[in-house]
């Protein structure tokens, strides 16, 4: 089906084999089986259908979990990932138990014990135009729940070049959005959002925050999708963009059109290869990193083992805090004052230091901080980045402060 | 303009809700580095007209000055209006040309028919003031996060 | 004695005009009248002008002016006395069809 062979984009072509279902399948699945419209066809159907999920995490935990129970017969997930505990709150293919295990491992067997019919494949690697391409074909449908947006274009780029639907979904605080895209007659990703935003413009979940329960329904509509592209039943949302929010609890659909100039999916497509998504989404890339080419390894750091010595020495310098409140609520480790980053500009006369002065900037993974050092010494401060924020200082010098 | 679907759908929304009578409201933002404006969110405020609401809308500079100073306690601006023309193309009227401001900002009018919102579209007004000018509408995704 | 003397006000641009003043959000401008602070503004910023003002030069019509928190046209319009520090506003109103 990842051969351009389905007929009508909303129903996935038969299946290339039709499995038996054993006995015990049929028990397990007798509530789909008498679904008049489900039937053994279409328990048939999933079990022949092999799905990609693109990211284990939020979305990709409900979202597993039912296509597993629903009898799907080939599920791969892609993550490198290993199980934190501040992902506990909404990442429910989890437990307690698998604090610092990789996600794939933990994911294996969680769904394989729910379902022993379904073949479980992981990908513990990044996904990058090198392999995209590649892994993507081997399946009939991506579910793509992706926590950045260089890999979501990649995503929609590879499905769009190998014929492959593209379930999407996003969450952001306390919203989220479903499509389907990269049908043969639909509208793809780049068709609704041309070009990506602004990097540094869209918080990530740490710093934005997301309701635990959110990405749960989210990836349980995404996975609902999943099931009708390949059984063909109902109308999916093909050239529809579902919105959610659940502090309204409102559920809105937009009309998405296929852009007819669209550079991927268009009939005279522009880009017909798979490009580099982080300078496409204005990030640079680890490689120009390492070449110390760009801005952010120019700039100072600290380690936090430096800064503890200091301090045990009387020698402590000015620590600024570049979080928003709530944060250093959580994690706290003694800042002499609070700015966050997006007011700094703005506030820097209420600074407790004079240009000139060393300051020594922190955040919660060393981000918004070197930012906000590049700001800082731009206007004369001797700035230095804490390297690796309030996580560094949790994992190297007190565990008390929490990690978030 | 650039902003997230979920403007449009708020814009489209109250042409809606406000069937008969025109709809109004602020387009809020920042102006980006290429000069164009960045919608992150609308404002709806009350159309002031007295009479012949179902053809004519108004905000007052108190409405405005409101809009505005809450919208800068988020960090934003005043960067645009939103009308819109029930049973009525979604393209500037005369009154509209008339009526208009400043360039720069930009002006979204959603046509709604028979009380279901329509056509949406951009535009702005031409520095000689003799004409508006089509805007494009694109849109960015204003969540990120799959985790 | 009559109080001639000349006051800075600082005043408000709205954002579509920024890029007629560098950019920038408030500009200091004197005079003792409002009519005459925003002289002193086209004058430092002549593309001001036509956006401010009609071909006749007066202020269009769906242009109004603040003083602080009050409409000059409560107060006595262009000819409102201003005071060193004021905040003088530039607010459209917006209608149409």
């Amino acid at each position: 089906m990842a051969s351009h062979s389905s007929s009508d984009g909303a129903a996935t072509a038969a299946p290339p084999r039709a499995p038996d279902l054993s006995t015990d399948e049929l028990q397990r699945y007798s509530r789909h089986l008498t679904l008049p419209e489900f039937g053994r066809e279409g328990q048939e159907k999933l079990k022949a259908a092999s799905v990609l999920l693109v990211g284990a995490g939020g979305l990709g935990s409900p979202a597993a979990t039912y296509l597993a129970a629903a009898g799907v017969g080939k599920i791969g997930l892609v993550d490198f990932d290993r199980v934190e505990a501040s992902n506990l709150q909404r990442q429910i293919l989890y437990g307690t138990s698998d604090v610092g295990r990789p996600k794939l491992e933990a994911a294996r067997e969680r769904l394989t014990d729910l379902n022993p019919h379904v073949e479980v494949e992981t990908h513990d690697v990044r996904l990058t135009s090198d392999n995209a391409l590649e892994i993507i074909d081997q399946y009939d449908i991506v579910a793509d729940g992706t926590d950045n947006f260089p890999t979501r274009y990649l995503v929609n780029d590879a499905c769009v070049m190998t014929g492959t639907p593209n379930v999407y979904a996003s969450i952001f605080r306390f919203e989220g959005q479903v499509s389907v895209f990269a049908t043969d007659d639909g509208p793809c990703y780049r068709c609704l959002y041309e070009e990506p935003p602004p990097p540094g413009l869209v918080p990530s979940c740490a710093e934005g925050g997301v309701l635990g329960i959110l990405p749960g329904f989210i990836g349980t509509l995404q996975a609902t999708e999943v099931i009708k592209l390949i059984t063909g039943i109902g109308t999916p949302l093909i050239g529809r963009l579902l919105m959610v929010d659940a502090l309204d609890m409102n559920f809105r659909t937009l009309k998405v059109q296929k852009n007819d100039d669209c550079p991927v999916c268009s009939d005279n497509p522009t880009q017909t290869e798979l490009i580099d998504y982080e300078a496409f989404c204005g990030i640079p890339s680890s490689d120009s990193s390492q070449n110390g080419t760009d801005d952010v390894s120019q700039i100072p750091e600290i380690s936090v083992q430096d800064l503890k010595q200091r301090r045990d020495n009387g020698d402590a310098p000015f620590l600024l805090d570049v979080r928003k409140p709530h944060e250093a609520d959580i994690a706290n480790i003694g800042a002499d004052q609070l700015i966050p980053l997006d007011e700094l500009e703005d506030r820097l006369d209420e600074m407790d230091a004079e240009p000139g002065s060393e300051v020594v900037v922190h955040c919660r993974s060393g981000g918004r901080s070197a930012k906000a050092t590049e700001l800082l010494r731009k206007k004369g401060f001797d700035a230095k980045n804490l390297a690796g924020g309030t996580l560094a200082w949790s994992d190297e010098v007190d565990d008390s402060v929490a990690k978030y | 303009m650039i902003t997230s679907p979920s403007v449009i759908q708020a814009i489209r929304e109250h042409g809606a809700d406000a069937y008969p009578e025109e709809g109004c409201g602020f387009l809020l933002g920042a102006v980006d580095e290429n000069g164009t404006n960045r919608i992150s969110r609308v404002r709806r405020v009350a159309n002031r007209q007295t009479e012949n609401r179902e053809r004519r809308y108004e905000i007052t500079p108190d409405d405005y000055r409101a809009a505005a100073e809450e919208a800068a306690g988020d960090g934003l601006d005043v960067v645009g209006f939103y009308h819109s023309h029930p049973d009525h193309p979604a393209e500037p009227s005369e009154t509209d040309l008339a009526e208009a401001t400043f360039p720069g900002y930009t002006y979204v009018i959603v046509s709604v028919d028979d009380g279901t919102s329509a056509d949406l579209t951009a535009w702005s007004l031409a520095p000689d003031r003799s004409r508006f000018r089509p805007e494009e509408v694109r849109l960015v995704e204003a969540t990120a996060s799959g985790q | 004695m009559p109080d001639t003397q000349t006051r800075t006000a600082t005043v408000r641009i709205p954002t579509p005009l920024r890029s007629y003043t560098d950019g920038q959000a408030t500009v200091e401008a004197t005079g003792t009248t409002v009519s005459d602070v925003l002289s002193d503004l086209v004058q430092q910023y002549s593309d001001l002008q036509s956006n401010l003002y009609t071909e006749d030069g007066t202020l269009r019509q769906f242009v109004n002016i603040y003083v602080n928190d009050d409409d000059i046209r409560y107060l006595d319009g262009p000819d409102t006395a201003v005071e060193d520090g004021d905040e003088v506003s530039i607010v459209p109103s917006i209608a149409g069809g």
